[in-house]
């Protein structure tokens, strides 16, 4: 036998590349959803027999035909909507001697801070990236745009650096993906002759921008690594630049900007004389257009903050328990020995200590006890500098702060409360010199009495109600506003008495204010109380003018039962209490008594081997009267496609029918969304593909079909659209997303997110609205209404408690009911119950232990009985879930989530199938059919339908990358056969040849 | 064996350090895969088949057994990486949610490593693994 090292080595290589194909190939197989999405591919298409008639278009879009033309105008229109938000979210929070705007003679500035080189448009997660693309527009393009003349030294100099601020992406050479770079130069960069170039001009103003940057995933850190204070505080770097501008004396003004999504701690401002701080968040592919608009007073900010900035961010009473202070349970190792999944998603949890009092809620109703001098709320007990808690040394500025360049003078005109409406008016003045919008925030107080500390009823001291904004008031010029208020935003959650929501006895204030604590001021002065005062520690009056009072009797009946359903509503979430487990383990602030009640710790669980059953989440065994499979209709296909389901409700009997027709496969196939799912032709079920994102639908447009391949808007963040306290802005969000989805041939967006700010440093309280839970209910109504109005729906992300980033796959949340309807659920209310929405997805926790999919109190308790929600729960992403807490696929089901996000390889639907038919498990089968169900009649109430009727017929689309890949999958196979051939005759025949010819 | 191993040429050695290389490859991804759940035994099986392969190769010289043992740590290398596509996605999205970005730096290690038996492999079959005698 003879060797050939030729065709061995071909034979290899051939081999290798075979085997890469192959193995590739299965891959993007197993990706194909995503793979399509982010190639813009759609996998069906329709094809209709016989004569159309009817008009198939179901959901039309403003703009007319889709073409090119209109995507044009739409493009126009969502640029200048994002723009407009930020004009209006923005909060100008300090304006010292009206620094702001500059005046037309001071257009000479330099830009300070390496985030004018790298602002932060956006942190990471998921949805557009239009900020990367060439129709992005930076600080200094905007600048210039709007006549600055920028001191291009200094903001080369910043460019050409090799500082970088970490983006949280995953870095290669420290293998780390925490944020580990702040990303501001030393002070030993600003070298001579840097500073010389602002010596003689650039000085009209120093504009310094400063960043903070988490992300999906990533928590900012309450204790970094660079100088052991919290991230959100001013860093050595940052104060030896203010101090070098200060210390220069060049220039005429110092404008700071804030380019983050958390709250940054501001007290510092006047020490480095700050002359003016204006709040951008995260301003998106084209708001610093109308950041530069602010700055030379083409825009007048009427922007208010959606979130508490303390004085010092760790005295949140939220940060005990929450983000990185998260604890393993003390019997760790056992319970990792007792629970089969992989351990980081049974690892960690967090007790919500703090109750109802997140963000203002806990600083304002401290200080009007400190005022009211009550319940022990001047103890050192939570305070920054351990003396006495004091409002003014522990907030800068309150939420719903906010300047204008104007004045506005509001006089509340009247209250009508006829029935659960409460009519507000009030009359709005521009008493100023410039002309600008003025947002009107209605509050409220209700009663603290007897009966609610008795059974630990806790009352924020103020909390919004709602609020409106005016329209361009010119100086002199005013406008009445009525706004319609919602009494049931003021009833409290008992769940130790009543177990239901109650109204309190006593006497309830509607009150207006320039923000929350203006608000509670006037409350106090209505009360006639003495001592109150400013967030800088100045003497506030209060203005009793500005409140309306009225009393109630107690009532545990008007909102016993569901407003939406008529369901009883009371505790369904007494598990995940700990104290339902141990007795007195966890002590819930409490304005009873705050020194007793404050959290000094975060709370250690030791779990029982009760406990631990739990959070294995193996919930489903098969019911004894569960029926066989062979009781339901399978494969009876009678040619009904799904666009014979459109219009049809949800309880109509043909819906049987149509799923009757699907096979247990068949069914089981679309339980696996990747983005969307795959057209099943035999049912008429065309591909779906769905958007993700809060701010921006992540998708190209289809260049050869509309003649634009750009990418869909990315707006400024959620809380920047929800800083704008506009509610017009926030319905034109909806509308122009749902636009975008009709081009992008979406069915759905995951959007809004709806979390709470629970703590200051959440990784993406950029895309949620605010620590307001009342705040989220109200911002997502007219969002979620108008996508929904477009055929597109809705889907609020994440169901919720998933307030932190940090160990958030798999953590045990604990908390009390009231906290949790009043604040997480309070904050998906107002888009599932009130606004439509017809999707939502899960968190990725655990309530209590139980992972929010499987937990049958929130999906088909709370979310259908209660709130009478019908269409798509989805899990958060399960890729490569098997092994993990998130594989728990059939008590999912069973528990009422319908589909499984980013499931690649369809292993829930191989689990439904294999439990469904191997137990012959018909209760699991229905839960199976409803389901796709729940899926399949949102699919046929959307846009995705126009064009279907029930004379179409749907066709599959082989992507092109699929023949691509096949073809090279038959070369490869060809080529390595040929060597192989090659190789075996030399190798074999060659040897046969020569025994022969020795033969002969 | 030292009559064994005067007749192996550079091929050969080419071969052995493949298998060495492999043998660490399997130590690292059994070790890391259990406690991130991405244990694959098809990967296991894969490196084990080649590694015994190339230890044939000690005392029998055979083409087709260098064939085979470069499909075995191809498909080891590709299959690993195709198996953390979600911390790759991870990691250039800068988020934390498909899988775990903070296992790329490992992942890829691991398959740096494997890649290394699969070229040297490949390398030797082009190359002579015996001397001609």
């Amino acid at each position: 036998m003879k060797h050939s090292r030729l065709w061995t080595g071909l034979s290899s290589l051939s081999s290798f590349c075979l085997v890469l194909s192959l193995v590739g190939m299965d891959c993007m197989m197993g990706y194909a959803g995503t793979v399509n999405q982010a190639l813009g591919i759609q996998t069906s298409k329709i094809v209709n027999e016989g004569e159309a008639g009817e008009n198939t278009t179901y959901y039309e879009s403003s703009y007319g035909e889709l073409n090119a033309e209109n995507l044009q105008k739409l493009i126009e229109d969502t640029y200048a909507e994002a723009v407009q938000e930020e004009a209006e979210g923005a909060v100008l929070l300090k304006n010292e001697n009206q620094a702001l705007p500059l005046s037309a003679e001071e257009t000479r500035v330099t830009l300070f801070g390496h985030a004018v080189a790298q602002p932060l448009y956006k942190n990471a997660s998921a949805g557009s990236k239009g900020y990367q693309t060439e129709h992005n527009i930076d600080l200094y393009t905007a600048l210039s745009n709007a006549g600055f003349a920028v001191n291009d030294t200094l903001y080369n100099a910043y460019a050409a650096s090799e500082t970088t601020r970490g983006t949280g992406s995953y870095d290669f050479v420290t293998q780390t993906t925490s944020v580990k770079s702040m990303g501001e130069e030393n002070i030993s960069f600003y070298t001579a002759e840097l500073k010389a170039s602002w010596q003689d001009d650039y000085n009209d103003a120093a504009i310094v921008m400063f960043a903070r940057e988490a992300g999906e995933g990533m928590e900012l850190e309450l204790t970094d690594s660079y100088e052991g204070i919290s991230q959100l505080a001013l860093h050595q770097d940052e104060k030896d630049l203010l101090q070098m501008i200060k210390d220069s004396g060049k220039f005429k003004k110092t404008v700071v900007l804030i380019n983050s999504g958390n709250p940054m701690e501001l007290e510092w401002l006047d020490e480095y004389d700050v002359d003016a701080c204006l709040w951008l968040g995260q301003p998106g592919q084209r708001g610093f257009e109308a950041v530069a608009g602010i700055l030379n007073g083409t825009v007048n900010p009427s922007g208010h903050l959606t979130d508490t900035y303390a004085a010092n961010s760790l005295s949140a009473p939220s940060v005990v328990n929450g983000s990185f202070n998260n604890q393993n349970w003390t019997n760790l190792e056992e319970v990792l020995a007792a629970v089969e999944d992989a351990d980081a998603g049974v690892s960690w949890s967090t007790v919500q200590a703090e109750g109802i009092y997140v963000g203002y809620k806990y600083y304002e109703t401290r200080y009007e006890d400190v005022v009211l001098k009550q319940g022990n709320a001047d103890d050192a007990a939570g305070s920054s500098d351990g003396k006495a808690w004091n409002y003014a040394a522990e907030v800068t500025y309150p939420f719903g702060y906010g300047l204008s360049y104007t004045e506005f003078e509001q006089t509340l005109d009247n209250v009508v409360i006829e029935g659960d409406k409460i009519t507000v008016t009030v009359t709005v003045k521009n008493t100023g010199s410039a002309a600008g919008k003025s947002v009107v925030q209605i509050y409220a107080q209700t009663p603290y009495g007897e009966y609610e500390k008795e059974n630990l009823v806790e009352k924020s001291a103020i909390q919004l109600l709602d609020f409106g904004k005016t329209e361009l008031l010119r100086p002199g010029e005013s406008q009445t506003l009525t706004i319609d208020c919602d009494k049931y935003l003021l009833a409290s959650y008992d769940y130790i008495n009543a177990k239901g929501y109650i109204m309190s006895e006593g006497d309830y204030y509607i009150a207006i204010g320039e923000n929350v604590h203006d608000a509670l001021n006037n409350v106090l002065a209505a009360k006639g109380a003495e001592g109150m005062a400013e967030a800088d520690g100045t003497k506030a009056e209060g203005d009793a003018e500005k409140t309306f009072v009225w009393q109630e009797a107690f009532d545990a009946d008007t909102y016993r039962n569901s407003r939406y359903t008529g369901e009883e509503v009371t505790n369904q979430f007494a598990d995940a209490d700990l104290n339902y487990w141990q007795e007195g383990a966890v002590t819930y602030l409490s304005r009873n008594d705050w020194a007793a009640t404050y959290p000094t710790a975060a709370t250690q669980i030791e779990l029982s081997e009760e406990m631990i059953e739990v959070l294995a989440g193996d919930y489903y065994t098969k019911p004894e009267d569960a029926p066989s499979v062979s009781a339901f209709t399978q494969g009876d296909n009678q040619g009904i496609p799904l666009a014979a389901m459109i219009g049809l409700d949800y309880d109509d009997a043909q819906w049987e029918t149509y799923l009757n027709q699907f096979t247990i496969e068949e069914l089981a196939v679309s339980l696996a969304d990747n983005f969307g799912t795959a057209e099943i032709t035999s049912v008429g079920k065309p591909a779906i593909l769905v958007g993700d994102g809060p701010d921006g639908v992540g998708g190209s447009f289809n260049a050869e079909k509309y003649g634009d391949g750009r990418q869909d808007c990315c707006f400024p963040a959620e809380i920047v659209l929800a800083s704008t306290f506009n509610k017009n802005l926030m319905r034109n969000r909806g509308d122009l997303m749902a636009e975008e989805c009709l081009y992008l041939g979406m069915m759905e967006d995951w959007m809004p997110g709806i979390n709470l700010h629970r703590t200051p440093f959440g990784g993406r309280n950029f895309e949620y609205y605010s620590e307001d839970a009342v705040m989220n209910y109200l911002c997502e109504i007219p969002e979620v209404e108008a996508m929904e109005a477009k055929g597109v729906h809705a889907g609020a992300k994440h169901c919720t408690g998933n307030d932190q980033e940090n160990n958030r796959e798999g953590i045990s949340v604990f908390f009390n009911e009231q906290a949790f309807r009043e604040g997480s659920l309070r904050g998906v209310e107002g888009a599932l119950a009130v606004a439509g929405g017809q999707a939502v997805m899960h968190g990725f926790n655990r309530l209590g232990m139980v992972w929010c999919s499987s937990s049958t109190a929130l999906c088909t308790q709370v979310l259908e009985n209660e709130w009478g929600f019908v269409g798509q729960q989805e899990t958060d992403a399960v890729a490569n879930a098997v092994g993990t807490y998130k594989g728990h696929f059939i008590p999912a089901v069973a528990a009422g989530t319908d589909t499984f996000c980013l499931d690649f390889s369809g292993d829930s639907s191989r689990a439904l199938v294999q439990a469904v038919t191997g137990n012959d498990d018909g209760y699991l089968l229905g839960a199976l059919r409803k389901s796709i169900h729940d899926y399949l009649y949102i699919a046929a109430n959307s846009n995705i339908m126009n064009g279907y009727s029930v004379n179409s017929r749907v066709v599959s689309i082989t992507p092109w990358w699929q023949p691509l890949m096949y073809g090279l999958i038959a070369a490869f196979a060809v080529l390595d056969v040929l060597c192989l051939a090659m190789l075996l005759r030399k190798r074999f025949g060659k040897k046969e040849k020569i025994n022969v010819e020795g033969q002969e | 064996m030292s009559s064994i191993m005067a007749k192996k040429a550079a091929g050969f050695y080419l071969i052995v350090i493949a298998a060495a290389a492999a043998v660490i490859s399997l130590i690292r991804f059994c070790t890391w895969a259990p406690a991130h759940n991405a244990m694959d035994a098809t990967i296991v099986l894969a490196l084990v088949a080649a590694i015994v392969m190339n230890l044939i190769m000690v005392v029998k010289d055979e083409d087709i057994l260098v064939v085979f043992s470069v499909v075995c740590y191809a498909y080891a290398l590709f299959r690993h990486l195709t198996n953390q596509v979600g911390s790759f996605v991870d990691a250039f999205q800068g988020i934390n949610m498909f899988g775990d970005a903070t296992q790329v730096g490992t992942i890829v290690s691991i398959a740096v490593v494997m890649a290394a038996s699969a070229v040297l492999a490949i390398a030797a079959g082009f190359m002579r693994r015996e001397k001609e005698v």
